[in-house]
């Protein structure tokens, strides 16, 4: 085993400053040959003033496991992202601030406007369902409504995301109402909530019969 | 001469050597390679792929990279517990003493630079908003439930903007507000399509996306 208090490698494989050994330099190289282990105070790879106990001044590549012992906690003061590992195994940080970096989900709004009337039946937003989920959070139409067949009749209206063909669709309407004035062209607002697949899970859809009564039991928790 | 020699071993040992184990800041490396200390790499990093989190990994935490240290890029992890504002922050309001049914413009006072606001589990409780008759049918008027973004802040509005609720009838409204921290999430900007009047169409271009 051999101690050095302090090493500084300005240029890859070339060593220019090295300080503190005082055994003499025969005996050093015998030990070097001999070393198995070889233990620094602090280095500096490809600069000569480490700022940390090991400052590499360039790229570093890992074979085995990383553990850090300690990682202080995010305070609010801190601005901060998620960092991730990417396929070809880099460590990289999810940049938000950066208009064409990845974030953790995206909050997309879309306007459709001149629908039939208040309803929008398949509306193919081209979102590939296979690497992202896609929800409807809210959405509100602009134009006054009347129902349309009976004066009695009753409208519950719904927004909701579905997959048909491989891509995400989205479904409007006030059932049973329409425009009042058949000639106003409305708009549908709906903000969606869009999660790449690599950090949701769509699960499908669970189907109940509930046998005619109004309380029930779904069968297992997807998730436990 | 003696040193020269000394250097010229070194050198081709650093060159083309390698130790079993190496410590820094320690003299008794538990790794091949163990940093007692802090360790600083100024480009790319690459590692093993790094195994999946399991089941028997409950509690763990999110790693995150904070940009504005000294020098930048000090990992650190995410506690929400220590954390006033965490990536995604629920919040339960209820609406009371509305006067009739309008929620016209309620500033919610979250920053739009740093915060993207949606509005779920929307609850409406209360007497009715009567329909009016219109020709031989009849109006439910334009309800409206969204946050909009106004001077820099998110506003609310939730009301019926052509019924009123009658005079002396009252009604609550309780919603979620879901506050993302523009950190993590983007607001992506608007898509408009113009249908053309047919229930059916596809959006006028795809987001950004990843």
């Amino acid at each position: 085993m051999i101690f050095f208090t302090s090493l500084a490698v300005p240029y890859a494989n070339k060593i220019v400053n090295m300080h503190s050994y005082k055994t003499k330099a025969s005996l050093l190289v015998t030990m070097f040959l001999c070393a198995a282990t070889l233990s620094f105070s602090q280095v500096g790879i490809n600069t000569t003033e480490p700022r940390k106990t090991l400052e590499v001044g360039g790229d570093m590549l890992i074979s085995g496991d990383l553990d850090i012992g300690v990682i202080n906690l995010l305070n609010d003061e801190d601005q901060a992202t998620f960092i991730i590992q990417n396929i070809e195994n880099q460590i990289k940080a999810l940049d938000v601030s950066n208009p064409t970096g990845a974030a953790l989900g995206y909050i997309q709004e879309y306007i459709i406007t001149n629908a039939r009337l208040d309803w929008v039946l398949n509306f193919n937003t081209q979102i590939n369902a296979a690497n992202f989920d896609l929800i409807s959070i809210s959405a509100y139409y602009d134009k006054e409504l009347v129902l349309s067949s009976a004066p009695e009749n009753f409208s519950l209206p719904y927004t909701a995301a579905f997959i048909s063909n491989g891509t995400w669709r989205i479904i409007a309407d006030f059932p049973s109402a329409a425009n009042r004035d058949t000639n106003a062209i409305g708009t549908w607002t709906i903000t969606t909530l869009i999660f790449s697949k690599d950090l949701s899970k769509q699960l499908g859809v669970i189907e109940i019969p509930m046998g005619n009564q109004t309380t029930g039991s779904a069968i297992n928790p997807i998730i436990d | 001469m003696l040193y020269k020699t000394t250097l010229f071993f070194l050198i081709l040992l650093f060159s083309n050597s390698a130790w079993n184990q190496v410590g820094i800041g320690t003299q008794n490396p538990q790794a091949d390679l163990h940093v007692a200390g802090e360790m600083l790499v100024q480009e790319n990093f690459e590692i093993q792929p790094l195994p999946s989190v399991s089941l028997v990994d409950e509690d763990f935490k999110f790693l995150t990279r904070v940009y504005n240290s000294s020098p930048a890029g000090e990992i650190t992890v995410l506690n929400v517990d220590s954390l006033t504002v965490a990536p995604i922050n629920v919040i339960d309001y209820r609406f009371t003493n509305i006067s009739l049914d309008n929620l016209r413009d309620v500033n919610l006072q979250y920053d739009a630079n740093k915060y993207v606001v949606g509005v779920a589990n929307f609850r409406y409780v209360g007497d009715a908003i009567k329909k009016i008759p219109v020709g031989n049918t009849t109006s439910i008027g334009t309800f409206v439930l969204r946050t909009f973004i106004s001077n820099g802040q998110w506003h609310l509005e939730i009301r019926n903007r052509d019924l009123n609720l009658n005079v002396g009838d009252s009604l609550e409204y309780f919603i979620t507000l879901i506050v993302y921290d523009k950190s993590y999430y983007r607001n992506l900007p608007p898509i408009t399509t113009n249908l053309g009047g047919s229930n059916s169409g596809t959006a006028s271009s795809v987001p950004d996306i990843y």
